[in-house]
């Protein structure tokens, strides 16, 4: 959980990357004019940060697999009896 | 151990917040985050890919190669949850527990029933408008996927209702196949890989670009409906108690 | 702000639960921003993924690991 806080702070430190003063959205607001590059703000960090928070999707539901698999076996999540249990 | 790593944080954090002061200003039009590569793809997006919306213009055609590698990674994720969870597949018995058997509340089962067609159709939606509007494959594959998890939610886990896991699995692997395989189509007509502009319909240019865009989308979302499906299942499925293994 | 304060009750609270809960809210919060900042599709995104797919994934998964699940 901590790891997907992270997450979100870094996809804000990107987001913040691609601001630009007094531009908008960047979806083009109509077909025919042509598209200023100072009346939209920069689009490339938004894909990137698609991509991202996919991964961490995919990060996060592998580790609760992963602590489910080790309760099952284990039938426990607490560090010091996994440690012992792993001693034995 | 907690000592040692609270101090390597407040060290960290110190540094960052030095290095903050040095980034160029928020907004800031000529900072370099601005002027190099983006200007290119605000002022020829549009026209060049046909796709309003820059962000899904971007993603899955100036950057589609990127968007197959994530498509693959989280279908590479299904596989390791099914991996981990599934040594056998979850036998659906029911048993007395609180997550298998429905909630019994009529008021729930109603607003579930009244709201999913509205769901669905939004999520179609959103997939199949994401070159204009934000949206896109992403988007419209998760809201799939938790119109469905909202349901068997409502009326628990033991109910045979749904995609089952196998199904959910082929439904995500043939995501990824519809996505390799616009790509691969591309190759057949002598173009360099997911380059749309070389198949050979009889639409302009832009018009061919959306439609192999339209086709990424659809494979994106069926992806991650498919995966999000499967690993929904594997987290709550009964399975009795293992003792060795 | 909101944003620190829903992250450090989220790492603090006791309970498991609650803290699923408040990283809900830390999610949609965080979608809000982002919107704000001009990020629509990332701000859809991260509200459809943060608050319905991993609220629902770390429920299950805290529901499959209490101690008297074990039959």
């Amino acid at each position: 959980m901590a790891m997907n806080i992270l997450q979100v702070a870094v996809i804000i430190f990107f987001i913040t990357i691609a601001v630009k003063d007094q531009a908008t959205v960047p979806i083009a607001q109509s077909h025919d004019q042509p598209t200023l590059s100072s009346h939209y703000i920069n689009p490339l960090p938004h894909a990137l940060m698609l991509t991202a928070i996919v991964v961490s999707i995919s990060t996060t539901g592998v580790a609760l697999a992963l602590a489910v698999r080790i309760h099952r076996r284990y039938g426990t999540l607490e560090e010091t009896e996994l440690l012992s249990k792993l001693r034995e | 151990m907690k000592k040692t790593a609270g101090l390597i944080l407040i060290i960290a954090a110190a540094i960052l917040f030095r290095a903050v002061d040095t980034l160029p200003t928020i907004g800031d039009p000529q900072s370099p985050s601005a002027t190099h590569v983006s200007p290119r793809y605000i002022e020829n997006g549009p026209k060049e890919t046909g796709a309003a919306n820059m962000v899904t213009g971007v993603l899955a055609d100036y950057r589609g190669f990127d968007t197959l590698g994530e498509t693959t990674v989280i279908f590479t994720a299904g596989l390791a949850c099914l991996l981990l969870l599934g040594a056998t597949w979850p036998n659906r018995q029911a048993q007395p527990d609180s997550m298998e058997w429905p909630f019994g509340s009529a008021v729930l089962e109603a607003a579930v029933r009244f709201a999913t067609p509205f769901m669905l159709l939004f999520a179609t939606y959103v997939v199949i408008h994401g070159h204009d509007t934000p949206g896109g494959g992403f988007q419209g594959g998760v809201l799939y996927a938790t119109t469905l998890i909202l349901i068997k939610l409502t009326r628990g886990t033991s109910i045979k209702w749904g995609p089952s896991p196998q199904r959910a699995l082929l439904i995500a692997s043939s995501g990824v196949a519809l996505f390799a395989g616009i790509g691969f189509l591309s190759l057949f007509f002598g173009g360099s890989y997911l380059d749309y502009g070389v198949l050979p319909l009889p639409f302009p240019s832009s018009t061919i670009r959306t439609i192999g865009t339209l086709g990424i989308e659809i494979g994106v979302a069926l992806t991650v409906a498919g995966v999000l499906l499967l690993v929904f299942e594997m987290l709550t499925a009964w399975h009795e108690k293992e003792d060795s293994q | 702000m909101l944003l620190i304060v829903c992250a450090i009750a989220a790492l603090t609270v006791r309970q498991l639960i609650s803290a699923v809960v408040i990283f809900g809210v830390f999610s949609f919060f965080s979608a809000i921003f982002f919107a704000t900042l001009g990020a629509l599709d990332v701000a859809f995104t991260e509200a459809a993924v943060g608050a319905a797919v991993t609220t629902v994934f770390f429920v299950s998964a805290l529901f499959r690991t209490r101690k008297h699940e074990s039959q």
